[in-house]
């Protein structure tokens, strides 16, 4: 029986500060793993990521691709604290989080017009609500 | 001499016919100096009786009793909950628990209750288990909503506040991280952790020999504190119940009247004196 908590991230834009529909193509995936989290999305503005049982950094790699099949890739790394929890005798225990820090790559929009401008924590607590953790702000070309 | 006695006694039922217009089915009350025509007054209604004493043998009398002197403090009382007991032996938790309260005017309760919530759970499911063993203290005030208080019988309502410092060891299999692969060891050993609560009381309290009562108690309870610890609420709270926002619960206990017992002892060695 799993119990996964998620950290909850919103993509906005970052000249309007508005959230953020993206028309590109949005996987992601555990550095160092062979698991896809999130397989070629388009039209989202949020996605829920896993973090690890562990304290420690979550590097993430974001893959940005269009219709032709081009990508590029940037990097998402969330410093945490895992906190090991028990809601009650009749679920598996589980971990929160605290996200301590986070930091990010970009990558030259001349490969995909779409690429992180910044990431802001907006909730440091990562527990059952599916709530907003962090804002990561889109830089596109048109900007 | 004898036109005078019997004015006296035409007197005297008149008042008595005054009387049962006023108090039916009272007794009435007539003193007279004069033994004389006291022995010749009959009752206007069967159904009322009729009392007639002399003013002298009244005086003295009251002279003779003392006015009882009419305390705030009318006893105390000890009590057990069996409900709690039964629970602890037989269910994942319950509690071993007593009360001293103390009465006021057969109408306030002031009470303390204090008690070890005993708990050593595995759940099925998840393989989780909890245990705990620890002390819990509850104070608040009772009030006798029963207009015949001299019966021994009470309906009560009234409020406690709750506190429990306890510790309890959690563990479980470890957590396996689906994404990353590792596996977590879920055991916490000797986890300190407080509690403090609100109840609403209803009970219900009776006789059922001289000095012994049985009552039962139907509590609501709200918990505004606990004190967060590393693997999360614990399960079990002595003395509140299983962990959440608000429960209810309740007692079934049997209630020793201290004072009672103290009146009944003296008055048999007042007899055997």
């Amino acid at each position: 029986m799993d119990n996964i908590v998620m950290m909850g991230a919103g993509l906005y834009d970052s000249e309007t500060k508005q959230k953020q529909k993206i028309s590109e193509y949005l996987s992601i995936a555990p550095e160092g793993k062979d698991t896809i989290l999130l397989n070629f999305a388009q039209h989202i503005d949020a996605f829920y990521l896993p973090l690890k049982h562990e304290s420690g950094d979550n590097n993430f790699l974001l893959y940005f691709s269009d219709a032709y099949g081009n990508y590029s890739v940037d990097t998402l790394k969330i410093h945490q604290t895992a906190i090991p929890h028990l809601e009650s005798l009749d679920c598996p225990s589980t971990f929160f989080h605290k996200i301590n820090s986070v930091a990010w790559t970009s990558h030259p929009l001349s490969e995909i017009p779409l690429t992180i401008d910044s990431v802001v924590i907006s909730q440091p607590s990562v527990e059952y609500e599916d709530q907003e953790n962090i804002k990561i702000y889109l830089r596109s070309v048109s900007h | 001499m004898k036109i005078k006695k019997i004015l006296k006694s035409t007197f005297v039922l008149c008042l008595i016919n005054l009387s049962v217009h006023g108090y039916a089915g009272s007794p009435i009350h007539i003193s007279v100096t004069d033994s004389l025509v006291s022995d010749t007054i009959e009752a206007p209604d069967t159904n009322t009786p009729v009392i007639v004493e002399h003013k002298d043998s009244v005086v003295n009398k009251n002279e003779a009793i003392k006015p009882k002197k009419n305390y705030a403090f009318r006893g105390m009382s000890l009590s057990f909950d069996a409900a709690g007991g039964l629970m602890a032996l037989a269910t994942a938790f319950g509690q071993w628990e007593g009360a001293f309260r103390l009465n006021f005017l057969d109408t306030y309760f002031p009470v303390v209750e204090a008690g070890c919530g005993i708990s050593n759970h595995t759940n099925e499911t998840t393989d989780i288990h909890f245990k705990t063993n620890s002390p819990y203290f509850r104070i608040g005030c009772d009030y006798n909503f029963v207009k015949n208080k001299a019966s021994g019988n009470k309906i009560l309502g009234g409020l406690r506040f709750g506190y429990s410092p306890f510790k309890y060891d959690v563990d479980g299999p470890p957590i396996i991280d689906p994404v990353w692969g590792t596996e977590s060891p879920f055991e916490f050993k000797g986890v300190k952790s407080h509690a403090e609560w609100i109840e609403i009381v209803f009970g219900l309290e009776t006789r059922i020999v001289k000095f012994f009562n049985l009552g039962w108690s139907f509590r609501y309870k709200f918990l505004f504190h606990e004190k967060k610890n590393a693997p999360g609420k614990a399960w079990y709270i002595p003395g509140y119940g299983k962990n959440g926002d608000n429960v209810m619960g309740g007692t079934f206990n049997l209630v020793f009247d201290i004072s009672t017992y103290r009146k009944v002892k003296n008055e048999k060695r007042n007899a055997v004196k």
